[in-house]
């Protein structure tokens, strides 16, 4: 890649990441303020304003000063800085975020018992069929990659391809090994699964509604909920997809059926994977966080439960709600859903998040050595 | 099946004192009485309705039995509960309870200062206010 092809890319990335950043403050529904409930008319007042604007700035500063870095250091000395900028921006949100959310904490209330509000009637099956077949395919694609690698391993000769270009051709070799065979095997099955798995709990999520709106807040959360789904399960499809051809064609080549990935494929679920994310965007400007730009007419009734409730919040952001049987919640702040660390499901599924791809990454270095 | 958009909704007050399991079981009682939950309408189950009012699904599970002891739902396994059909007249059991606490009730108002007509006319009126409601929520029974 050039030196300016690189720098481009890593500007686009700094843009990207802290564009998304910059969106979620406008997308928020009324009466939260950085992930603290400090009521639905202090959120609209000047003190709320002031704090935006902070924010906005810390934001804006950071990008500016990881977009310099980029052109100094990867324009001008050529050193790859694609993924660290990300990280520089993220802790500059980090330090950003914080600092609004200790303003927006002073601006709350002494908090206590809230009401809570639902719905009386059964949630329809059909919104369960989608994410369903996101979860199958995810467990079938990961078990016929393992079976595929199974059913062709005492075949298989000394080098096996463990890197290949962009071109889709192998250009990095290594010892046949148990490691490098079964690696993506596994890691399709645990990708494809756990992405099937979260679309399925989105589409369970708990609802969180206004009080005394008349259906409003409900409507709004529900057409929210089913485009996340939706998005999530074709994340899961595409995911699933692209591992197991990352899964299969080393194996192929290796036996010398073919020479490399097809590209046509891996573009076309690359572009996926873009439309995705703009799909993401999309929902995020088209609904607001939880439908809000639906609930305009109904955003002057007071949120209730795990929303309204700032005890079971630590840092606007991690819920711990050891009473609420709920797996996965709305975000206070950030786009979609979080978990449940008060409930043993979310910590597991949190543990399994992290663990695995750690163990993967494990696997990965040992393989290659 | 009702739209879930449309279905009435439970408001659970958290620092009111009353029992969770009680506040539950005397919303769904109401909106069965106002006319808002008809005969076979479904409720969520007990783990979507914990999971939304953010409760033990024990709460749920308790308010849920209640009311099943109370003849105004029916619990049918997983997949969950639905409003039951009154019968065509209470058995004797339940005749003699709810006379029972008709008579304590009337005895507490005279206690509270009703003089006979005013408790005759307050009954009255209250019923009057109660069938016609009925009535224009329709039958009470699904064929």
């Amino acid at each position: 890649m050039s030196i300016l092809a690189m720098t481009l890319f890593t500007i686009f990335e700094v843009l990207l990441v802290g564009g998304v950043l910059m969106i979620i403050p406008r997308v928020t529904r009324r009466g939260l303020l950085f992930g603290v409930y400090v009521g639905e008319d202090h959120s609209c007042g000047t003190e709320a304003d002031a704090l935006r604007r902070g924010y906005y700035a810390g934001i804006a500063s950071t990008m500016a000063i990881a977009i310099v870095a980029v052109m100094v250091l990867v324009g001008g000395f050529g050193i790859p800085l694609a993924g660290f900028t990300t990280l520089v921006v993220l802790v500059g949100f980090v330090i950003t975020y914080l600092k609004a959310h200790a303003g927006a904490l002073r601006m709350a209330g002494p908090g206590g018992p809230v009401a809570a509000v639902a719905p009386l009637a059964p949630q329809p099956s059909r919104r369960l069929i989608l994410p369903a077949v996101a979860l199958l395919a995810g467990l079938a694609g990961g078990l016929f990659s393992i079976s595929y690698a199974w059913a062709h391993y005492d075949r298989l000769p000394e080098q096996f391809p463990i890197h290949f270009g962009i071109t889709g051709s192998p250009d990095a070799w290594g010892e046949t090994s148990i490691a490098a065979v079964f690696l993506a095997p596994f890691a399709t099955l645990l990708m494809g699964g756990i992405v099937g798995a979260a679309a399925l709990l989105v589409a369970n999520a708990k609802m969180a509604i206004r009080r005394d709106d008349g259906g409003v807040s409900l409507r709004a959360q529900e057409r929210f909920r089913t485009a996340m789904t939706r998005v999530l399960s074709i994340v899961g499809l595409i995911v699933t997809a692209m591992m197991v051809e990352i899964s299969i064609t080393p194996i192929q080549v290796a036996l010398g059926e073919t020479t490399g990935m097809s590209v046509a494929l891996m573009l076309s679920l690359v572009a996926g994977l873009l439309a995705v994310l703009g799909a993401m965007i999309y929902i995020a400007l088209r609904y607001g966080q939880g439908g809000a730009a639906l609930e305009v007419a109904a955003a002057g009734a007071p949120l209730t439960d795990g929303l309204a409730d700032n005890r079971h919040w630590r840092f606007g952001m991690l819920y711990v709600n050891r009473d609420d049987p709920s797996i996965m919640v709305e975000s206070r702040f950030g786009i979609g859903y979080t978990i449940n660390l008060g409930h043993w499901k979310g910590i597991t599924l949190l543990a399994m998040m992290i663990a695995v791809p750690l163990l993967l990454v494990v696997i990965a270095i040992v393989a290659i050595r | 099946m009702k739209e879930v958009s449309a279905a009435p909704t439970i408001v659970v007050e958290r620092d009111s004192g009353e029992p969770i399991y009680l506040q539950i079981a005397r919303r769904i009682r109401g909106f069965v009485g106002d006319g808002k939950l008809r005969p076979g309408d479904q409720l969520p189950t007990v783990r979507a309705l914990a999971q939304d009012l953010g409760v033990n699904l024990n709460t749920v599970a308790r308010a849920y039995r209640f009311l099943e002891e109370a003849g105004f739902i029916r619990i049918r396994g997983r997949s969950g509960a639905a409003i039951a059909s009154p019968p065509e007249a209470p058995t004797g059991g339940t005749e003699r309870r709810l006379r029972g606490a008709l008579r304590e009730l009337f005895i507490e108002m005279r206690q509270v200062g009703f003089t006979s007509g005013a408790l005759r006319r307050l009954v009255g009126s209250e019923l009057s206010h109660f069938l016609l409601d009925k009535g224009r929520a329709g039958p009470g029974r699904k064929s």
